[in-house]
């Protein structure tokens, strides 16, 4: 189910980032950097479930306390960069 | 079991690499050129901002597979972290061939996906660079 939800956040990031293109302070990219890269790592770990005979998409409740970690790290992952680059960006014109 | 691991690990390394580019790039832009620069393809990023974004896919996957290999039960937020561990030679050797298949599975799809979309970038930019030059010359 994670997988899913990590895909799916995905798209949501990818469209964001479309979407708000040109204000390039929110840095949407690294938001679809985040959820594509743990979506990608996820698939692999499903192929490989797959592979050994095992059930790859699970909807037990534990399933769904993961899939809102994902939801909830994958935002608070990209809010702590955007507040970073954002100091960072400021100190640079400052100095500037 | 601590398939994560291995892009953790990777992570870092990718970070020091990083540092590492991003030093000799700041000490060749001090050097004085005298020739002007010729456009190449891919020359419009730095390498340093590339790595940067491995480094950005690599913490980011980590980050959120721990989350759910620790709901798992699989890693521990005390020492030795990985349960495995606790559990006998057998259980390591076992998480050893995860760390081995998947992680390196996943650490390469990371890389491939990476590597892909640079080259996309690339590719954009210099059919950019292209059409620029041939309106230039047109005019």
């Amino acid at each position: 189910m994670y997988f899913i939800t990590a895909v799916a956040l995905t798209l949501v990031a990818t469209l964001l980032w479309f979407i708000f293109r040109k204000k390039k302070i929110l840095h949407f990219n690294y938001l679809t950097m985040i959820f594509g890269a743990a979506s990608l790592m996820w698939l692999i770990d499903v192929i490989f479930s797959a592979a050994k005979g095992e059930e790859p998409f699970g909807f037990e409740a534990l399933d769904r306390w993961i899939s809102l970690w994902t939801l909830l790290a994958g935002f608070a992952l990209w809010g702590i960069i955007v507040l970073i680059l954002y100091r960072l960006e400021k100190k640079e014109v400052e100095s500037n | 079991m601590g398939c994560f691991v291995v892009s953790t690990v990777a992570a870092l390394g990718v970070a020091a690499a990083k540092y590492v580019v991003r030093h000799n790039e700041k000490k060749k832009a001090l050097q004085v050129e005298v020739e002007p620069k010729e456009y190449k393809f891919g020359s419009e990023t730095k390498m340093s901002k590339r790595l940067g974004y491995l480094e950005m896919m690599l913490w980011g996957g980590s980050f959120l597979l721990a989350g759910e290999h620790l709901l798992h039960g699989e890693v521990s937020l005390t020492w030795p972290f990985l349960t495995a561990v606790t559990e006998g030679p057998e259980a390591v050797s076992e998480m050893l061939t995860e760390m081995g298949t998947v992680g390196v599975a996943m650490f390469g799809a990371i890389v491939v996906a990476w590597a892909v979309a640079m080259f996309v970038v690339d590719f954009i930019k210099f059919r950019k660079h292209k059409e620029n030059k041939v309106v230039s010359e047109v005019k």
